[in-house]
């Protein structure tokens, strides 16, 4: 009981430390620098930049998981077979065939 | 000059912001000069409340007046200067955090791959206030997290309300909703912090 008063009282405490946030000046050369970055900086090269360095970490992080992805299907899809079962599949087939042409 | 606590006594637009804005619109130096002794403390602060951080928030504010002095001649004069302002800069103080965060989500790639390794290093963002006094300072940051956790349109209303002292009627013309929403998403973000406040102090304490 007492515990969840003392908690209640902390969070009345906290809430009330907004009503002691005061007012700033800005910098007194707020408008000389507006004025200056105005007439200099062009804002959106720096959006740009940023989403073009995004785009690029993006592409090559998918890049590296496909070639992950394609070295190891490569290692393991063809596993079962092996040059003797290769030859020994050419060989029934063409006994298949022989087959298929006496009828 | 209207101010930003005084929007209600309005029909949208007093005698002297529409003498302000037609100097304005005729790009008169003085005029841009003034609209920022006029704004600049509000839209600074604005700035403060929702980014934390003093740099930041300078940033954004000549973002804002910079945005404010490009497209003042397609104002449309429906609503008031002041609301027409704090609509810009929250604006831009959500384009803000939204690009901090998503610069935070490719950080972690980037390094990877040796990347922009000076902005990692710059990341944002240290809470950086100087209006909150140093006995305050554990408690804000605190409060500001469970702030940041909110949805957005209560994190914009609370933010208004509390850290600005912004009427309802003020909130919700620059929301573009009804006082009642306003109402109703204040009543709820007061208490999501409150629940996330509790939690935070059960599992710390």
């Amino acid at each position: 009981m007492k515990k969840e008063k003392n908690i209640s009282d902390e969070v009345d405490a906290t809430l009330e430390v907004l009503q002691r946030i005061s007012q700033v000046e800005p910098n007194a050369f707020l408008y000389e620098k507006t004025m200056n970055r105005m007439q200099t900086v062009k804002e959106p090269m720096l959006g740009r930049s940023l989403f073009f360095r995004q785009s690029l970490a993006v592409v090559l992080v998918l890049l590296v998981v496909n070639a992950f992805t394609f070295v190891y299907l490569s290692k393991n899809m063809g596993s079962n077979e092996t040059k003797a079962s290769r030859n020994y599949d050419l060989v029934s087939d063409y006994r298949l065939d022989e087959s298929q042409n006496n009828y | 000059m209207a101010n930003f606590a005084n929007l209600e006594n309005k029909s949208y637009m007093d005698h002297a912001d529409a003498a302000l804005l037609e100097r304005l619109v005729s790009k008169e130096e003085r005029a841009f000069r003034e609209l920022m002794d006029d704004y600049g403390k509000r839209v600074y602060n604005t700035c403060l409340g929702f980014l934390k951080n003093e740099e930041d928030a300078e940033d954004v504010t000549q973002e804002v007046f910079i945005e404010v002095f490009k497209s003042i001649a397609s104002f449309e004069r429906k609503s008031s200067v002041s609301t027409w302002i704090y609509r810009i800069t929250i604006t831009k103080c959500l384009d803000h955090q939204k690009a901090a965060k998503a610069k935070k989500r490719f950080a972690f790639v980037q390094s990877l791959f040796g990347l922009n390794d000076e902005e990692h290093r710059a990341l944002p963002n240290d809470m950086k206030h100087p209006g909150i006094v140093l006995e305050d300072k554990e408690r804000v940051k605190i409060l500001f997290q469970a702030i940041e956790s909110l949805g957005e349109n209560q994190r914009i209303a609370f933010t208004l309300c509390n850290v600005e002292g912004l009427t309802y009627k003020e909130i919700a013309e620059v929301m573009e909703i009804s006082v009642a929403s306003v109402e109703s998403l204040l009543f709820r973000a007061k208490k999501n912090l409150q629940t996330k406040l509790e939690n935070y102090y059960k599992k710390n304490k």
